[in-house]
């Protein structure tokens, strides 16, 4: 993914040293200011074709203009400042580092989107440790989590999972683990 | 029906969701959006809906499909729209989902054809 802000900063750079206005600019592309006033913001991009004009105009090469514009992947920061918040948390889901990334990513969801997160983990559809996501867990979702650990039979680390918790969460999660256990010896 | 298969969408299986796509790609499901599907099919299932979409030249189908694929994917799709396969497709909005070496790429094609 490309950072349009980086770009549209360039861009709105080049312009400004060649003492131009928007409007003189967008005539010269034969493109409107309202199209040169949202690259500029980051909320579009030039097509190839007016990338490869403003180069000639501004007379720089197309390196100077696309340098730095890669979005680190786990920049997500950035890409949902950018980019539809869906898609993002799409292109998380889909990542090959889902436990590094976590922390990068969980702090900037919506609560319903947090939810969502954490019923895909419960569902064994998100292949995250519970020890990667815990410390960014809130009292609520730790909750949440405690109760359908059980139920759902979610196979953890309990030592390690414990030494994280505060000693009412690891009461429950005591209790509910000799439940299970229990419950699984008289099977 | 259309409300029902809507709502069934997150709690579907990856192959009962791929097979919704399809019937509603072959027309057997009508009246639900193929869109809604997108977030919930995994990468690999949703390029190759992608591939059939290139078949079939659903340009608006496959445009809404962008955000969600590999850069490898929407480079894919911007080739097979600048070779002429899709008609209609709105070429530019693969280019912000590309990488910098990507459409570095594209603009020294670019500047070869126009030489």
């Amino acid at each position: 993914m490309l950072n349009l802000e980086v770009i549209g900063q360039k861009i709105a750079n080049l312009r400004k040293q060649k003492d131009m206005t928007q409007q003189e600019l967008a005539d010269s592309l034969y493109v409107s200011r309202q199209a040169i006033s949202k690259w500029e913001r980051g909320e579009g991009l030039p097509s190839i074709e007016i990338l490869s004009d403003l180069t000639k105009l501004f007379e720089v090469s197309i390196d100077y203009i696309l340098d730095s514009s890669d979005i680190l992947e786990n920049d997500y920061q950035t890409m949902m400042q950018q980019y539809p918040r869906e898609s993002v948390i799409y292109k998380y889901l889909n990542s090959s580092n889902l436990n590094e990334d976590f922390k990068s990513i969980f702090y900037l969801l919506k609560q319903e989107e947090r939810k969502k997160m954490i019923d895909l983990f419960l569902s064994r559809n998100l292949n995250v440790d519970i020890l990667h996501m815990w410390p960014y867990l809130n009292q609520g979702e730790r909750s949440y989590m405690l109760y359908n650990i059980r139920s759902k039979k979610i196979d953890v680390d309990n030592k390690e999972l414990c030494a994280m918790m505060n000693d009412e969460e690891r009461i429950i999660f005591q209790n509910c683990y000799v439940i299970h256990k229990g419950k699984e010896k008289r099977k | 029906m259309k409300k029902d298969i809507i709502k069934l969408i997150p709690f579907l299986s990856k192959q009962d969701l791929m097979t919704v796509a399809n019937e509603i790609l072959e027309g057997k499901i009508i009246n639900v959006d193929m869109v809604v599907i997108y977030p919930f099919l995994q990468r690999s299932d949703l390029e190759e809906l992608v591939d059939k979409l290139i078949e079939k030249n659903e340009s608006e189908l496959i445009s809404k499909a962008i955000p969600f694929i590999s850069k490898e994917k929407v480079l894919e799709v911007y080739n097979a729209a600048n070779a002429g396969k899709l008609n209609d497709f709105d070429i530019s909005v693969c280019i912000p989902f590309l990488d910098k070496d990507q459409v570095m790429r594209i603009f020294m094609d670019l500047t070869k054809s126009n030489e």
